[in-house]
């Protein structure tokens, strides 16, 4: 079995666990009574009193099966996922608050990986070396710490102490700055920490950065201590392999046989949790998101849910099983491309 | 020879037995018809002591069995155990006027495992037979398995690690036992309820420590260190009720789609992969906020949510597991034998698989209550008031940045209610990973 046949074959799987994850969360809305279903169809608060008429017109009285129809019809193709408390359509509300997750996640995903990997290894080549403990200590962190105190105490200690790292998305003058009608501002990405060099602003993208230190480090501090461990182990196992013995009866240096011999094989395994580290950030986003009200769609979705604002919830929900079953496809592609066993055993 | 045994070993043997079966019943008793005398015992727990009873009824009557076997007299005292069982049943409606149902609860449970005790010595008893031989074959055949038990205390004594998660669990478990001699509830301002935390005036600005409020008191002068220690019980209720429904659920899906396979391994598997689809946390939030609507009670919810989501671990851990052990010799030999599916998946497959699924239960209980606090901190949680450690932390939320001249002032609100919620989860972190270290076939001889 080739590549290219592993990868059609998992992309073929991958579709009826998305179905799945659809229909699960239609099945959860029929707990619903129709009045508070047909609240994804009321596109302007005005219509609320006509809602019987428009729960018939959208099929909410009819089978199962064909509310069913009904419902993906209006997902997949008019992308209605209703409106919120606002009356913002919540496909528009999460497309405009997608930059500013984006770019918490653009950074500290990349970190997640490079401490993950770099420590993890270092560790299990070190094993009960200082560093080894640093790692233990970080994982018993990871592990225990609730990431939304985490980021109070951060919060309280470089912000209200120190005044180093504000909250929320931008600060005070970036703003006026922005909403200003005159401001020579172009908009490329959504991304300010790209478009305000883009825009060749210095003093934004200082703001920008300082804004996101905080949340960057406390998702990619805690999210990373999985990785830490599973690299540690699999280094450890490596170790003890009898390629390594024979690497260093050979007469290798250490660190060669450590960095080729050893790391090579170790790093295999810690590419599978990678596919755990993006349902960690998705859970961590919303969280952190709240802690520092950076205006994502964690905290859009966080903020409605507290609201017991159900479209919003069920949009975001949504989102993420797609992204997260895309997400663990990829690594398995990936990691089938790097470990030939897995495509051709 | 069996005789040879000192009497005092089979004293304690029978005591623990009885022990544990007089605390498995008032488990039962506590969890189906709830606090039986209120007057006397206003501040129990109802739900919460029951768990932690039955769990410590059921360990104990395993020690007292470990304990007697290889005794003469052992099946006697088992039997007349099970006779004391059926008076306590009787006398506890007799005198405490609680519901026959009493009498009934769990009776099965405790016919079946003195039946399962008694019955080759029974069997060779009435046959006639001499009933020493079966007690020294026993023996000899729990050789073995005494020997292994004597490398476990060993392997527990030496790593210091298992020592302080347990102390730090049982800290938590008395904490919450001893919760209303700890922080006495009021009446007034909680309405009857203990969990409410008393509420000391209106005002939103919180108040330093003092010799009233010890940890000092949060945004509507709720008492934080009160909050602090009723909300070791909401947690571990939480903790254990979460994680003991998920196991449950777990078990029977595993074993389903593990020893049947074909069909119904393929459709119970794909509905784990469509959970598994989403993010725990956030596929929560979405079921809570159905739930609510619909009239579920807002922790219900919360804990229902939970379960809904962790199910599918324990199915796909119970099923990897006895996918392992269902190839092994000794199950092929018992199949060939003749016995009944429900014998082999008992007696022969899940104790030997049950080690992994402690090591995730008991990581799962730390894992549970961060999730939890995590909601709570949302907003999804308990109503305000309820005594939550998230909720604390939440309601600290406007009061970390204090004032430009004492930025810190208000810091107890948070650091204290957090740094609950962390040595809780770093106690079951740390009994997890030592018991995996203890109990994990593949790593204890290491």
């Amino acid at each position: 079995m080739g590549l290219r046949t592993y990868v059609l074959r998992r992309l073929i799987l991958a579709i009826p666990v998305l179905l799945g994850a659809v229909i699960l969360i239609f099945a959860v809305l029929q707990f619903l009574p129709p009045g508070m279903r047909v609240a994804i169809y009321i596109t302007d608060p005005k219509q609320a009193r006509f809602w019987e008429q428009i729960a018939r017109d959208n099929g909410l009285f009819e089978p199962v099966y064909v509310q069913f129809y009904f419902w993906l019809r209006a997902l997949l193709i008019d992308r209605n996922l209703g409106i919120d408390v606002q009356g913002v359509p919540v496909f528009t509300a999460i497309m405009n608050r997608l930059p500013a997750t984006v770019e918490i996640v653009m950074y500290a995903a990349p970190l997640i990986i490079f401490i993950g990997l770099t420590l993890g290894v270092r560790a299990g080549a070190n094993k009960d070396k200082p560093i080894d403990q640093a790692s233990r200590i970080m994982a018993i962190m990871g592990t225990s710490l609730p990431s939304f105190w985490f980021g109070i105490v951060l919060l309280s200690i470089f912000y209200a102490g120190l005044g180093w790292f504000p909250p929320q998305r931008y600060g005070q003058e970036v703003l006026k700055y922005l909403t200003n009608v005159g401001t020579p501002w172009r908009w490329y990405t959504g991304l300010m920490t790209i478009d305000s060099l883009l825009n060749g602003s210095w003093w934004i993208f200082v703001d920008a950065v300082r804004h996101l230190v905080l949340p960057i480090t406390v998702l990619s501090l805690l999210n990373s201590a999985v990785m830490v461990r599973v690299t540690r182990s699999s280094m450890l196992e490596a170790l003890g392999k009898d390629y390594i013995t024979a690497a260093k009866a050979k007469g290798l240096s250490r660190s060669e046989v450590v960095n080729k011999h050893a790391r090579r094989n170790a790093l295999i395994p810690a590419i599978t949790i990678s596919g755990l580290m993006i349902a960690g950030l998705l859970t961590g986003v919303t969280i952190t998101e709240t802690v520092f009200s950076m205006g994502g769609i964690g905290q859009y979705a966080a903020e409605s849910a507290r609201a017991l604002d159900l479209p919003p919830v069920i949009g975001y929900a949504l989102l993420s099983a797609v992204l997260f079953v895309l997400s663990n496809l990829i690594v398995d592609i990936l990691y089938a491309y790097i470990d030939p066993r897995i495509r051709l055993g | 020879m069996a005789g040879e045994r000192p009497l005092g070993l089979s004293f304690l043997a029978t005591l623990e037995l009885a022990l544990s079966i007089i605390q498995i019943n008032i488990g039962a008793l506590l969890l189906i018809i709830g606090n039986p005398l209120p007057s006397v015992f206003p501040d129990l727990n109802a739900g919460l002591t029951g768990v932690v009873l039955l769990i410590v009824g059921v360990v104990g009557l395993l020690l007292g069995y470990y304990l007697f076997v290889g005794q003469a007299f052992g099946w006697i005292a088992a039997v007349s155990l099970g006779v004391a069982d059926l008076i306590v049943r009787i006398l506890l409606p007799v005198i405490f006027g609680t519901s026959w149902i009493v009498f009934t609860v769990f009776l099965e449970l405790d016919v079946i495992i003195l039946y399962y005790l008694t019955r080759p010595h029974a069997t060779a008893f009435f046959g006639g037979e001499d009933v020493r031989g079966i007690f020294e074959k026993e023996r000899v055949e729990m050789q073995p398995r005494l020997k292994e038990m004597g490398f476990t205390l060993k392997l527990v004594r030496k790593s210091s690690l298992s020592i302080i998660g347990a102390a730090i669990v049982i800290f938590y478990v008395c904490m919450a036992l001893l919760a209303p001699v700890l922080a006495v509830p009021g009446d007034i301002s909680q309405g009857g309820d203990p969990m409410m935390m008393p509420h000391y005036g209106e005002s939103l600005v919180p108040k330093l420590p003092s010799a009233d409020h010890p940890f000092g008191t949060m945004q509507g002068q709720y008492d934080i260190y009160y909050g602090c220690i009723w909300g070791t019980r909401s947690a571990l209720r939480i903790g254990i009720l979460v994680a003991g429904g998920s196991l449950i659920i777990g078990l029977v899906i595993g074993i389903l789609a593990a020893y049947y396979g074909g069909w119904m391994d393929e459709v119970l598997m794909r509905l784990t992969d469509v959970v598994l689809a989403f993010p725990g946390l956030i596929l929560s939030m979405a079921l809570i906020v159905v739930l609510v609507p619909v009239g579920v009670p807002r922790l219900d919810a919360v804990m229902l949510s939970l379960v809904i989501v962790g199910w599918p671990g324990y199915a796909r851990l119970i099923r990897g597991e006895i996918l392992r052990v269902k190839n092994e010799d000794y199950v092929e030999a018992a199949k060939s034998v003749g016995c009944s599916d429900f014998r082999i998946i008992g007696r022969h497959i899940l104790p030997n698989s049950i080690y992994a699924v402690l090591i995730v239960f008991t990581l799962d209980m730390g894992t549970i209550v961060l999730a939890a606090a995590a909601l709570s901190f949302l907003g999804l949680g308990a109503s305000v008031g309820y005594a939550d450690w998230g909720q604390i932390i939440a309601l600290s939320l406007n009061w970390i940045y204090g004032n430009p001249a004492a930025p810190f002032q208000y810091w107890f609100t948070f650091v204290v209610p957090g740094l609950f919620i962390s040595m809780f989860v770093l106690g079951w972190n740390l009994l997890g990973d030592a018991l995996r270290d203890i109990l994990d076939p593949t790593l204890r001889r290491k």
